[in-house]
């Protein structure tokens, strides 16, 4: 049985952050969900509120399913230098963004989301920078075998 | 190269950041003339002021003018006819779904066709508007919204009945008395930033609101500015983490106490400018956050018109007190609570909360606002019973009693004062003493106060609300004809009822006949068909309901007092049968 390469330990770590959070984005579709059916009024009356709950619920659970994607089929278009670090900036900024959209909704100004929401920008550009080294790296040359 | 480039974009992006921040709290520094701002509708208020939206489109400012929709149009409009004057209206829909009066003779024949095209009101009455080419023009048939019928409008403005030739069709300028126009009278306080758009010189008009309704702007200034300012979202967020003003608009919680009054004097203040071709010609010029003296003053009771210093004289009472609503703000300018104690109009109003029926701020219903505010030492039940010798009434009905006539009902005097019995008596108000002691008169009440509420004495004289109810002006007798109605009134049942009655009968205007009616109705309204009474009918018919309305007490084992005749016939005598103009 030999030694899991590198890539191989990034791909269980990838899975590992892709399926937890996943779990954990559904998870709050089920309480936003309940919100409703318990007609939950500081959810139900405030549409900003649902609006920031729901976005971060969609973001969550889409960006969790990219960081398994990109798991199985980003890793190994990357050259091995820049693995490591693109699934961690994947991985952050994918946990940052919707983070940022449902605890903006705590407390909100009227109109506006609280002040945490200058931190989906933040995490959207992180996303971003891993997708355009992923998708430049699958035009460039194929990296040599591990 | 890749450290260059990330010190490069870094410094970019701080410069930015840098850039906008100082442009930011330049902008916030920077003081704006509104009067140079556009309006942009509430619509563009509500993308980022939700809550606030929600809780004025709760108001009834937000109805306050509407074109005739199916929605808007609160008259039930079935093809129900309202007979008066000879004439019968006969409210339907036509063709389209169009609201259309039609007036027709006792003979048949059509006299008038008028297609409702706006409203204005829809909290107690909603007056309807036809136009004709350049102008909308008032009907002479509302709609009662908490009586559910329509009524003529002569029985709602203090006039009396006009002369009723032979054959029973009163004149067609009796009929319309009461047309206004609305260009260049309902349009100022009813709107937002109104503009007549009077051409002097044809006579024509271009009337223009910026929104129909009482909206946003109309408290908080031309919104433009203000809209477009804050499309930037770090300068919405410098002003989420501050507590500095926004320049391009008004918040009237931050202005003065004078200001913020004159926000709601400008429309709760009758006024008169010394540039009436100026309003006519080109609108208000009046932005929230003016001073209200840089364009008009509000009327007083020796205001001249043409040089008539009596020419008002009718609206006050001889204390200079408001008789009629939509004085307000006069009421609170001669308040030592606003003069010497800083009251504005929003300490006890919240256009955002409270029942939007008088909008109370929740935080100022009942003893709160006087005992919260300045008066704490009101604050228990033994301390009121100490003041006032009563626990059971509040500080408004000693200090703001109801003495302002409004169309077809009663409201409460916003001066708010002491009552001294006979100093108001030769005012010409009832005072707040005798409004529930209607059983005693103001000497008994002078008395009492004097005495500090001994139990009852013995009433001389005749009491004060009969005195004005028979013998007084029409403000007197609709004010009176209020107060019996109430059940806080102390004289027996039965006095209460045949005064009511007397009134019903023998008033010669059809507006206190109308009020004494709603008090009987609130003492027995289950009596026979007391629904039925118009007080816009004629002595025949309104003699035959009274009748009716009669028997039907007595068979519930009611009894009725009536007043003496020879008391009735003198006090009658003396009652004032002048007009008194609501002055829109």
């Amino acid at each position: 049985m030999s030694e899991p390469g590198e890539t191989d330990l990034l791909r269980a770590r990838a899975r590992r952050i892709g399926w937890t959070s996943l779990l954990g984005w559904a998870a709050v579709g089920l309480l936003l969900e309940g919100a409703h059916g318990f007609k939950l009024s500081r959810y139900l009356d405030d549409a900003l509120t649902r609006e920031l709950c729901t976005l971060g619920h969609a973001h969550g659970v889409g960006l969790a399913l990219v960081v398994l994607v990109f798991g199985e089929a980003g890793l190994p278009v990357l050259s091995a230098s820049t693995r490591g670090s693109t699934l961690t900036t994947l991985a952050l900024g994918s946990v940052l963004v919707p983070s940022a959209f449902l605890l903006s909704s705590i407390a909100h100004p009227e109109g506006d989301p609280n002040a945490l929401v200058w931190l989906v920008p933040v995490g959207a550009a992180m996303i971003l920078a891993a997708l355009v080294r992923t998708a430049r790296a699958t035009w460039a040359r194929p990296p040599p075998p591990e | 190269m890749n450290r260059a480039a990330v010190a490069l974009v870094s410094a970019l992006v701080l410069g930015s950041a840098y850039a906008v921040a100082a442009g930011v709290v330049s902008d916030l520094d920077t003081l704006r003339d509104l009067h140079r701002s556009a309006y942009v509708g509430s619509a563009a208020c509500a993308r980022c002021h939700p809550s606030h939206d929600e809780s004025f489109r709760r108001t009834f400012h937000r109805t306050m003018t509407q074109e005739a929709t199916a929605e808007s149009v609160l008259g039930a409009f079935d093809g129900r006819a309202l007979r008066y004057g000879g004439r019968t209206a006969r409210m339907a829909r036509a063709d389209g779904g169009r609201f259309v009066v039609e007036v027709s003779g006792d003979d048949g024949r059509a006299l008038e066709r008028w297609t409702v095209a706006r409203l204005v009101g829809s909290r107690r009455h909603q007056q309807l508007f036809t136009r004709e080419g350049d102008v909308w023009v008032r009907l002479p048939i509302a709609w009662d919204v908490e009586e559910g019928r329509f009524f003529h409008l002569n029985g709602a403005f203090l006039t009396p009945d006009p002369e009723v030739p032979e054959g029973g069709r009163i004149a067609e300028a009796d009929y319309l008395r009461h047309s206004v126009r609305w260009n260049d009278n309902c349009i100022f306080c009813h709107n937002v930033a109104p503009d007549p758009g009077l051409d002097p010189a044809t006579g024509a008009f271009d009337s223009r609101v910026a929104e129909l309704g009482v909206a946003c702007e109309a408290c908080h200034g031309p919104g433009a500015d203000h809209v477009r300012a804050n499309a930037s979202p770090v300068r919405r967020y410098a002003l989420h983490a501050s507590d500095d003003a926004d320049p391009t608009i008004v918040n009237p919680a931050r202005l003065s106490p004078e200001r913020r009054s004159e926000v709601c004097g400008r429309c709760h203040g009758q006024r008169i400018t010394d540039d009436v071709g100026r309003f006519l010609a080109h609108g208000d010029p009046f932005v929230p956050g003016d001073s209200l003296a840089d364009y008009s003053r509000p009327l007083a009771r020796d205001t001249p018109l043409h040089g008539d210093p009596e020419a008002f004289a009718p609206r006050f009472y001889g204390d200079g007190t408001a008789r009629l609503t939509a004085y307000e703000y006069q009421g609170l300018l001669q308040s030592a609570c606003a003069s010497e104690g800083a009251l504005s109009c929003t300490d006890c109003h919240g256009m955002h909360e409270g029942d939007p029926r008088g909008q109370i701020r929740p935080s100022a219903l009942g003893n709160a606002m006087c005992a919260g505010a300045c008066h704490g030492e009101l604050a228990s039940d033994d301390a009121l019973l100490a003041h006032a010798g009563h626990v059971s009434v509040a500080c408004v009905d000693c200090h703001m009693p109801r003495i302002v006539y409004g169309i077809r009902t009663l409201h409460r005097s916003h001066r708010i004062d002491v009552p001294r019995p006979l100093a108001d008596q030769a005012a010409g108000r009832v005072d707040a003493c005798t409004l529930c002691h209607t059983d005693a008169n103001a000497d008994w009440a002078e008395a009492a106060i004097a005495a500090h509420y001994p139990r009852r004495l013995a009433p001389e004289g005749t009491p004060s609300t009969t005195r004005g109810l028979l013998g007084g002006d029409p403000i007197e007798r609709s004010v009176s004809a209020a107060a019996l109605g109430r059940g806080t009134a102390a004289n027996d049942r039965d006095a209460r009822l045949g005064l009511l009655l007397a009134a019903m009968q023998d008033d010669p205007y059809p507006a206190v006949r109308g009020i004494a009616w709603r008090s009987l109705r609130a003492l027995a309204p289950t009596a026979g068909e007391i629904e039925r009474f118009t007080s816009t009918d004629d002595a025949r018919e309104r003699r035959a309901q009274i009748e009716g309305i009669t028997r039907a007490l007595l068979a519930s084992h009611e009894s009725i007092s009536s007043p003496d005749g020879a008391l009735v016939a003198e006090l009658r005598a003396r009652a004032e049968l002048r007009a008194i103009e609501i002055g829109e």
